[in-house]
């Protein structure tokens, strides 16, 4: 059931939100092998549906009535522990909670439970996790991407909060076939999430139907004086969508660089928005595809002094040394896996005297470049479209060198990059893996992302058995 | 001398605002250890800084008050390193662009002659916690209460060229922090902070030698002295054809000398960049245009009007314009009574003892500027004695209640009434037949002691002039 459809049967008192509620914590429990949440809310789940079901009775309606909400573990929620996938963050109970989570909480949606996710959020599959991997619902051999995903997917959760900085939300909404949007930088409080890149980390929303999205998006929106980058657009959101005459931009040439089946399968989408009467205009991106090189190194950079917190002396398990440095470097090399490791060295090293300009200012340079071309080539077009992935949802075997792993955002990273919203909506299958198309607007531009979704009747009818 | 001195200060000044600078805790000093933290400024995962716009205005005043070039556009910057004291593995600060720049300090010279000191940069950044370590390197322990509160960094130019003018530099600096209400700059509580680089060079050299910085001076005489023994230290190593090594050196006040703490081999890379959890600092015409307008006279344009308007000397003009608490005080008191002499005499001689036992600022006592104007008008006039004002002075103090009104209530008007004095006179003399006949005999001193059984008999409300010309006439 999407949060639409679940919200709308509360209200109309087709269900009880005990029961749905219910249903939810049965299927999370049916579902259990996928590893998709690190913590379960069910005592506190149950009481709110409770007090939901009394509020109906005498004739309330919370906006969100009813609606099960799960949160990947990067954003804190005050009643347990929020861990960021982290082992250092094990016994990490936040005394406050992400605000968009807040939100949604206050409009009547009833949080679950935390999902899982990699190390920190970094990496492309989980498999760096203090927690374990989760499985794709679809495929227990490969990956999902992050809990959050698997969760909606699988259908242990109507609604999801996750974290995209190169294309967290984006690159599991597509291995789980789902709808993930990032929104425009600003949009959406981060207030409450554990980030390591703020140049790039947002709060995203995953969904199974374009109408949650935006039932969503209208609760988490807004000012919040906690997180300074927010802001309440250029003068406002974007609402008024026209009818007709909605114009995309298509880059023939990185639609080429995929797997023929890949293309094939997208291009059945593509057509799918051209019959609801979007004209698609070739562009071509040329610095593009030096994006996901960028943010890589920016993104490492922001992790290294990110990360400088994670000491042992007040986060994380303490691995004490007479000499600090050796405190230092005994602590996080021992509470750090292999991604968070490496970032922190690599990240280290970009900034060095000796390296700064070679790469991160390079890299700073690299980012104006691909922001010029996709504001170039959104101009006088209302969205830009490209893939989400350049492959399916990797094998849980699959060993592949850390670099072939980055690149699994080469199209998402350099939309980051760029400071747009993107939302990738599932696009057909290979074989049974759904593969996700990224629709990219103008900043604030998510309603009419999501009205093009909806046009064109995308959503994730169905469940994985 | 053979050498030039050439000194660069780096002073850290915390500013004077409620709370820190991207949280709502507050800013004070001494509270116990960890009471003044939040997530926040712990750096708890998950949280982000929000800036305290009243840092940035003070900071934008301290800018204003050193004639600095403000930047229009600048940003916070992270500064990465580790240490305990910082919470988050990183200080934000401003690296890239200063907040202000290119300003300068006015220092009185000797010969009068006012000179420049050039301000190279000034930036807005947090302050790191403090670590306590227990006996002999058993253990150490960690208060966050300062980390997160607001600092300005101000960073002189290499301009000063003496011991002594670097302690000048600090207190004109203070001064001005002070005046601008930007920070009570207090160097023993940590408030303002400061290290020096020092290095010699041969007179009329173009070039500058090896610095020397200089770290743990605990107040502006420590700074001077440490920069006194640094001169005579670089001085004897040249002297003997050895030359300087950059070091930081510490220094020791008991043994009145630095000593080295490291050799500095090479600059530490900090590996800053923007930080991207807050927003850029945008400053416009306008808010400066208002912040001008905040800003009073500084103490130097007061002191020379002291001197050239109201004539008075140096050293009065020096002592009230100390604070700005004390020369607006005492501008205030002038509108009640315009004797600037004799206020300011009032103020340095009776106020001032009574400010410095009790602690208290001039606006903080019974004793308003007004009140102030009236009794030194009523001593002036003759209404009351000297003597007199000075108790009624001490109950106004304590009271708060009007000279007037503690003259009437306790009947305290001088007596200068001659028939009224003429009684008591011979009172005295009748009573006091020994002195009288030792002034008779050229005991001159005798008269001295007769005034006082007069003012004795009156209660000290006697004109004592009137006495002394009464008893006069009497004996001769």
């Amino acid at each position: 059931m999407s949060a639409f459809d679940a919200k709308e049967k509360v209200r109309q008192k087709k269900i009880k939100a005990r029961e749905l509620i219910e249903s939810i914590l049965t299927r999370r429990k049916d579902t259990e092998n996928l590893n998709s949440y690190i913590s379960i809310f069910k005592e506190t789940a149950l009481s709110k549906a409770e007090d939901l079901d009394k509020k109906i009775e005498q004739g309330e309606q919370p906006e969100l009535t009813g609606l099960a909400l799960s949160l990947k573990d990067d954003l804190c929620w005050a009643q347990g522990k929020t861990t960021a996938g982290a082992s250092a963050l094990d016994n990490y109970f936040p005394s406050f909670s992400s605000a968009p989570a807040e939100k949604l909480h206050k409009s009547g949606a009833v949080v679950i439970g935390k999902n899982n996710l990699d190390q920190w959020s970094m990496g492309t599959t989980t498999r760096t996790s203090s927690y374990g991997v989760t499985l794709n619902p679809w495929d227990q051999s490969r990956v999902a991407g992050d809990g959050a995903a698997a969760a909606v997917a699988a259908g242990s959760a109507h609604l999801g909060l996750g974290s995209d900085t190169g294309g967290g939300v984006r690159r599991s909404a597509s291995y789980c076939g789902v709808l993930g949007l990032r929104p425009t930088p600003g949009r959406v409080s981060r207030h409450g999430l554990i980030n390591f890149s703020p140049s790039f980390s947002q709060v995203g929303v995953l969904a199974r139907k374009p109408e949650d999205l935006s039932l969503a998006l209208d609760e988490i929106s807004g000012v919040d004086s906690r997180d300074a980058s927010t802001s309440a657009g250029p003068s406002q959101y974007i609402k008024d969508i026209p009818e007709k005459g909605l114009i995309a931009a298509y880059p023939r040439e990185i639609f080429e660089q995929l797997d023929q089946e890949h293309a094939k399968i997208l291009q059945e989408t593509i057509d799918l928005f051209s019959q609801t009467g979007i004209t698609f205009e070739e562009v071509e991106l040329r610095d593009f595809s030096l994006g996901v090189q960028a943010y890589y190194i920016i993104a490492s950079a922001e992790a290294s002094s990110s990360l400088s917190r994670y000491d042992g002396i007040r986060f994380g398990s303490a691995y004490p040394a007479d000499e600090l440095d050796e405190w230092y470097f005994r602590t996080r090399s021992q509470t750090f896996g292999v991604e968070a490791r490496r970032r922190s060295v690599m990240g280290t090293a970009y900034l060095n005297e000796q390296n700064y300009q070679r790469y991160y200012s390079k890299a700073l340079q690299v980012r104006s470049m691909v922001k010029e071309e996709l504001f170039k080539a959104l101009k006088g077009r209302h969205l830009l479209i490209l893939p989400a992935v350049p492959s399916v949802a990797p094998g849980l075997e699959d060993q592949s060198h850390f670099l072939n792993e980055y690149q699994q955002d080469c199209y998402c990273s350099p939309v980051s990059l760029a400071g747009l919203p993107a939302l990738s909506v599932p696009a057909g299958r290979l074989e049974h893996l759904p593969l996700g198309l990224q629709l990219v607007g103008i900043p604030f531009s998510e309603n009419l992302l999501i009205e093009v979704a909806r046009r064109a009747g995308i959503e994730t009818a169905e469940f994985p058995s | 001398m053979k050498y030039e001195t050439v000194i660069g200060l780096e002073v850290h000044v915390e500013l004077l605002t409620c709370s820190k600078l991207f949280c709502g805790c507050p800013n004070s000093f001494a509270a116990d250890p960890n009471q003044n933290i939040c997530e926040v400024c712990l750096g708890f995962p998950g949280t982000l800084p929000r800036l305290n716009a009243r840092a940035v205005e003070l900071a934008l005043k301290a800018l204003l008050a050193l004639n600095c070039e403000i930047a229009s556009y600048s940003w916070f910057d992270r500064k990465n390193y580790f240490y305990p004291d910082i919470p988050k593995g990183y200080q934000i600060s401003q690296y890239f662009v200063p907040l202000g720049s290119r300003g300068y300090l006015e220092l009185p010279n000797d010969d009068g002659e006012a000179r420049h000191v050039g301000i190279k940069q000034i930036h807005l950044e947090e302050d790191a916690g403090k670590l306590v370590h227990g006996p002999s390197g058993t253990y150490s322990l960690v208060d966050y209460n300062r980390a997160g509160v607001p600092l300005i960094e101000i960073v002189s130019e290499p301009d000063l060229r003496s011991p002594v003018e670097a302690r000048r530099y600090l207190e004109g600096l203070k001064s001005i922090l002070q005046y601008s209400r930007v920070s009570d700059c207090k160097m023993e509580e940590g408030s303002l902070r400061c290290d020096a680089n020092i290095s010699l060079r041969r007179q009329g050299s173009g070039e500058y030698g090896e610095k020397v910085e200089l770290k743990n001076m605990n107040s502006f005489k420590a700074v001077e002295k440490a920069l006194e023994f640094e001169v005579q230290r670089q001085a004897n190593l040249l002297d003997t054809g050895e030359s300087i090594s950059p070091q930081t050196r510490r220094w020791e006040e008991e043994r009145e000398e630095t000593v080295l703490m490291r050799e500095k081999l090479e600059s530490h890379d900090y590996r800053c960049f923007p930080d991207a959890e807050l927003a850029p600092i945008n400053v416009t015409e306008a808010e400066l245009e208002r912040l001008r307008q905040e800003l009073p006279e500084m103490a130097a344009s007061r002191a020379s009007r002291y001197i050239d308007e109201y004539g008075l000397p140096g050293y009065d003009a020096e002592v009230l314009t100390s604070s700005l608490d004390l020369s607006e005080y005492f501008e205030a008191s002038l509108e009640h009574y315009f004797n600037p002499k004799k206020i300011s005499n009032w103020i340095m001689s009776e106020y001032l003892m009574h400010l410095n036992t009790e602690g208290k600022n001039p606006w903080e006592t019974g004793l308003t500027p007004e009140h102030l104007g009236v009794l030194v008008k009523m001593v002036d006039e003759e209404v009351i004695s000297g003597k007199i004002g000075k108790e009624v002075l001490e109950k106004t103090l304590h009271t708060g209640k009007s000279p007037e009104e503690i003259v009437e209530e306790e009947g305290l008007n001088q007596i200068s009434d001659q028939e009224e004095l003429a009684a008591m006179v011979e009172k005295v003399i009748n009573n006091n037949p020994g002195p009288v006949a030792d002034y008779k005999n050229g005991k001159k001193k005798a008269m001295g002691f007769l005034v006082g059984q007069v003012m004795k008999e009156t209660g000290g409300k006697a004109n004592p002039q009137v006495v002394n010309q009464l008893l006069s006439e009497h004996l001769e």
